[in-house]
């Protein structure tokens, strides 16, 4: 009775480790929309709701629990859930996922599809002013705009400025500095460590 | 204050002078201290401020993403400023973010329960902290402590300043004060000095020069007025002084003169007093040995004159009988009046000489001797109703007046009256007594009850009243030798009361009251 117990506290703990860090990305994501700056036509000063869409993850869409009511200076927040897409997909599917894409403000990749699909949908987004964020080593190099890494235990992110500029995106110097690796250009991909 | 009272004028403006300057910078020093420290205070809490909200925009981002490093190196720019001893950076929840320490001292600081500006000085310390703002929402506080070593390094520099201001401020003030306070002390102490001159020296033609026209100035020109016055006065009094001591001189040797006139006057009078007694004593001795020596013939007259009638009685007849009668009656009458003024020349001729004598027994004596014959002749009663004191007299003397007094009173009755004399006594005033002898008889008009007792006075002829009058005339020198008074108290058909005053024997007081208290006991 008392193995049981421990067992399951076992997985009670494992599972609350990782909620904390799903959790602390959300409020990086939270975060991020105070230190990005978008184009006007993407987000004009009319107080529309801001989109952050979690690209397959029903799990990680709970962990913004804590930040749904709350708003981005007097912006409401929208999480859209958005399923992972499927190789064999239909052609108008497709472009309906893509055009759902386009809506967000950001557009997280919770899980990481086949690099072949990610880099599709990467180049479908480009220059719409969607900041792309992922959790995957060199997601940075696939074209991803900013990526979480975890560092001394500490949750970090880097940052590719080439491919925020390519999206009509700023990032300002205050988030900039917090970066453990900025790309600032196409030579020079590896700069900062 | 004390101290101050028994300075001289000089020190007195002098020390006023550098309180009055002291207490000035004194002030002014501390005002600017003060100002001075609470401009320091808010020239740096707005330097810290500016900090703080500096720190404040920089670390929103590793606060908001957990960049714990990143927040230190931003708290790593304080170290330029080396007044500041921490900075910390608080998370929402008020628990320390990052932190920075001067020198890596560990400074305790209680974590900042505030989330807006505010600025406290407590404990030699400036404690400035800001809220962290990312968005409307605040996300956390900087704290920024700061010593305030700086602050007070200036101020003390300042305060070496200002007391070396002070000092010299005082020296300066010292030195003109020394110089300048002459304008005033002078007059006052020139004003003092002529004073005590004029006090001491009586010398009242002294003047001061008026050198100021301030109160002093006023002071002094009273002071000259009432010198002038008092000068005046001084001289009027010497002037007057010297007329009244003329004057007295005048009026004393006026009294001197009247002395000596007065001298000679009484040196005059004496001698002719002496004179007067000489002649007075040669008067009485003559009158004393004319009597005496008058008696033997004229007892020889009226001895032979009886003797002669017996033996011519029915021999001769009608105016030779009435002439022998005549000359026989005129004899006997010359008897008298010479026994009398024997009597008188005796009283004044005798030495006095007094004895303690009791009245009662002189009275008893009388009646029984002197007074038996005329007593029963006259069928006359003498009442004594208290017992008579004793008194100091000469006993002949005081005899012979109570019988003059006592035959007087039963003599000058109206026909067929029969005489009632009673005597009483009484105190008089300086312990003498008085006796009182009272008749029945015709009495006394007021107007002749002092002539009486002058000598050869009579108020009533001989044939009416036979009488030498001469007997009140030594009842009144009897009395004056004894150092009494006599009188009468009368009034026309009432009887008299004649009375006298005698001096009260030592104890006659006691004599004569212890038989009274006895009689009253009975």
């Amino acid at each position: 009775m008392a193995l049981i117990l421990s067992i399951a506290a076992l997985n009670l703990y494992a599972a609350s480790d990782t909620d904390k860090e799903d959790q602390l990305k959300a409020a990086f994501l939270y975060n991020f929309l105070k230190f990005v700056d978008w184009p006007a036509d993407k987000l004009p000063d009319n107080n529309e709701p801001v989109v952050i869409g979690i690209y397959s993850g029903q799990k990680f869409a709970k962990m913004f629990e804590p930040i749904k009511d709350k708003t981005a200076g007097s912006r409401q927040i929208i999480i859209k859930e958005f399923a992972c897409a499927a190789k064999g997909i239909s052609n108008e599917d497709w472009n309906k996922q893509i055009e759902a894409f386009r809506q967000c403000h950001i557009l997280f990749f919770v899980d990481y599809p086949d690099a072949e699909i990610t880099k599709k949908i990467i180049e479908a987004l480009n220059g719409r002013g969607v900041l792309i964020v992922g959790q995957k080593e060199n997601f940075l190099e696939a074209g991803g705009n900013i990526n979480f890494i975890i560092e001394e235990n500490k949750l970090r992110f880097e940052i590719n400025l080439v491919s925020t500029k390519n999206n009509n995106l700023k990032i300002r110097s205050n988030l900039l500095k917090l970066a453990k690796r900025v790309i600032e250009d196409k030579s020079s991909q590896e700069t900062k460590g | 204050m004390l101290v101050l009272r028994n300075m001289t004028i000089k020190y007195k403006l002098m020390t006023i002078v550098m309180i009055a300057c002291l207490i000035g910078l004194s002030l002014a020093g501390a005002a600017f201290i003060g100002w001075e420290r609470n401009s320091l205070h808010k020239k740096m809490s707005e330097a810290l401020s500016i900090r703080v909200a500096m720190i404040a925009e920089n670390c929103k981002s590793s606060l908001a993403f957990q960049d714990n490093k990143d927040a230190e190196q931003i708290l790593q720019s304080l170290s330029v400023d080396s007044s500041v001893i921490f900075g910390g950076i608080y998370d929402d929840k008020n628990e320390l973010f990052a932190a920075y320490y001067h020198n890596s001292n560990k400074v305790r600081v209680s974590p900042a329960e505030f989330k807006k500006t505010m600025s406290t000085f407590k404990d030699n310390s400036l404690v400035i902290s800001a809220p962290i703002v990312l968005d409307k929402e605040i996300i956390g506080t900087v704290c920024i402590q700061s010593d305030l070593k700086d602050i007070y390094t200036t101020l003390k520099h300042s305060v070496q300043i200002i007391i070396a201001v002070m000092f010299i401020s005082l020296l300066a003030a010292f030195l003109v004060s020394a110089r300048l306070q002459g304008v005033i002390s002078k007059p006052i102490l020139s004003l003092a000095k002529l004073a005590k001159d004029v006090s001491e020296n009586k010398n009242y033609s002294a003047r001061i020069v008026k050198q100021t026209n301030d109160e002093v100035g006023s002071l002094i020109d009273a002071f000259n007025e009432m010198l002038q016055q008092i000068q005046m006065r001084d001289s009027e009094l010497l002037k007057a002084q010297k007329g009244l001591e003329m004057k007295v001189q005048e009026r004393t040797t006026e009294l001197s003169k009247t002395n000596e006139q007065l001298t000679t006057e009484v040196a005059e009078r004496k001698s002719i007093q002496d004179k007067l007694e000489e002649t007075n004593q040669e008067l009485k001795n003559f009158v004393y040995i004319a009597s005496h020596d008058l008696r033997e013939p004229l007892r020889k007259i009226s001895a032979f004159g009886g003797m002669l009638q017996k033996s011519l009685t029915g021999k001769i007849t009608g105016d030779d009988a009435e002439n022998l009668n005549f000359m026989i009656d005129g004899a006997t009458r010359m008897t008298q009046m010479i026994e009398g003024l024997l009597a008188y020349s005796r009283v004044s001729t005798k030495a006095h000489s007094s004895e303690a004598v009791n009245l009662n027994d002189i009275v008893e004596q009388l009646r029984q001797l002197e007074l038996s014959v005329l007593l029963e002749e006259k069928h006359t009663t003498i009442d004594v109703p208290q017992p008579l004191p004793v008194i100091d007299v000469d006993p002949a003397q005081i005899r012979q007046l109570m019988q003059n007094l006592i035959a007087n009173g039963m003599k000058y009755q109206a026909k067929g009256n029969v005489p009632h004399i009673t005597i009483t006594s009484g105190p008089a005033a300086d312990g003498m007594v008085r006796i009182n002898v009272t008749d029945n008889g015709i009495g006394i008009a007021p107007e002749f009850q002092q002539a009486i007792f002058i000598m050869f006075k009579r108020l009533h002829s001989k044939n009416e009243y036979e009488g030498t009058g001469i007997g009140l005339a030594v009842c009144k020198k009897i009395v004056e030798r004894n150092g009494g008074q006599i009188g009468v108290d009368s009034q026309p058909g009432n009887g008299s009361t004649f009375w006298f005053t005698v001096p009260a024997a030592g104890d006659s007081q006691l004599l004569a009251k212890e038989p009274k208290l006895a009689v009253q006991s009975n």
